[in-house]
């Protein structure tokens, strides 16, 4: 019996709590014990890694790319100093190519925020011939 | 920390070239501080802080190292890794 049990059980025999209270305060200290451990919280990532093997054609190929987190971080901090003209002729040309990505509204604090969830991701398909890898270490 | 080694790989037998960056730095430092030079004026002229601008480009340059691209198809391989 812990320490806790003991207190509660004496404080039953001394009057002091009735029955229905005794046994709400051993269920939440089951509940306690019961729940899991905090997570650590894992560091911030380092890398965006891109591992990619086809083995669908005559010739297998292989990519392996390591992009530093900090590379990302940078890119971002250095776009904020771009002249609000040239993000717009960039908008244009990315709208054009089909990618609908808005560079004005990329704020170095999205960025982090952006980063610390990319820990969380991991991307794998696989097919018969090929498997995609995307995650970050 | 700043990149040392720039490691690059294009050909299909094997042979890799290991470039040393802060040797070819000091070799083209001339150019450069030409390079800076003008990249301040045009930071003037667009209105755009200069010493923020090389500020992040020095950042961007730094962050580069850990970079690591290699694709290899059949016996051709392309490696570029920073170190």
């Amino acid at each position: 019996m812990n320490e806790q049990r003991r207190q509660i059980l004496e404080m039953l025999a001394e009057g002091k709590i009735n029955a229905d209270e005794a046994e709400r305060l051993i269920a939440a200290l089951g509940r306690d014990r019961e729940a899991p451990p905090p997570t650590q919280p894992r560091g911030k990532p380092k890398y965006l890694r891109v591992v990619v093997d086809d083995r669908s054609g005559e010739v297998p190929s292989k990519v392996n790319v390591r992009v530093p987190i900090q590379l990302l971080r940078a890119g971002v901090r250095l776009a904020t100093l771009v002249p609000p003209r040239a993000i717009d002729r960039a908008n244009d040309e990315l709208e054009r190519a089909g990618i609908g990505i808005d560079l004005s509204k990329l704020k170095p604090e999205q960025i982090e925020e952006l980063i610390v969830h990319l820990d969380e991701m991991t991307i794998d398909v696989e097919d018969a011939d090929s498997t995609v890898h995307v995650f970050c270490e | 920390m700043m990149p040392q080694v720039v490691t690059v790989k294009v050909t299909d037998d094997g042979k890799r070239f290991r470039i040393p960056l802060i040797p070819v730095l000091i070799v083209l430092s001339p150019i450069l501080v030409l390079a800076a030079l003008v990249l301040a004026v045009a930071c003037l002229v667009l209105r755009i802080n200069p010493f923020a601008a090389f500020g992040r480009t020095y950042r961007l340059y730094t962050a580069l190292r850990g970079l690591h691209l290699e694709i290899d198809e059949g016996r051709s391989t392309v490696l570029v890794s920073v170190r």
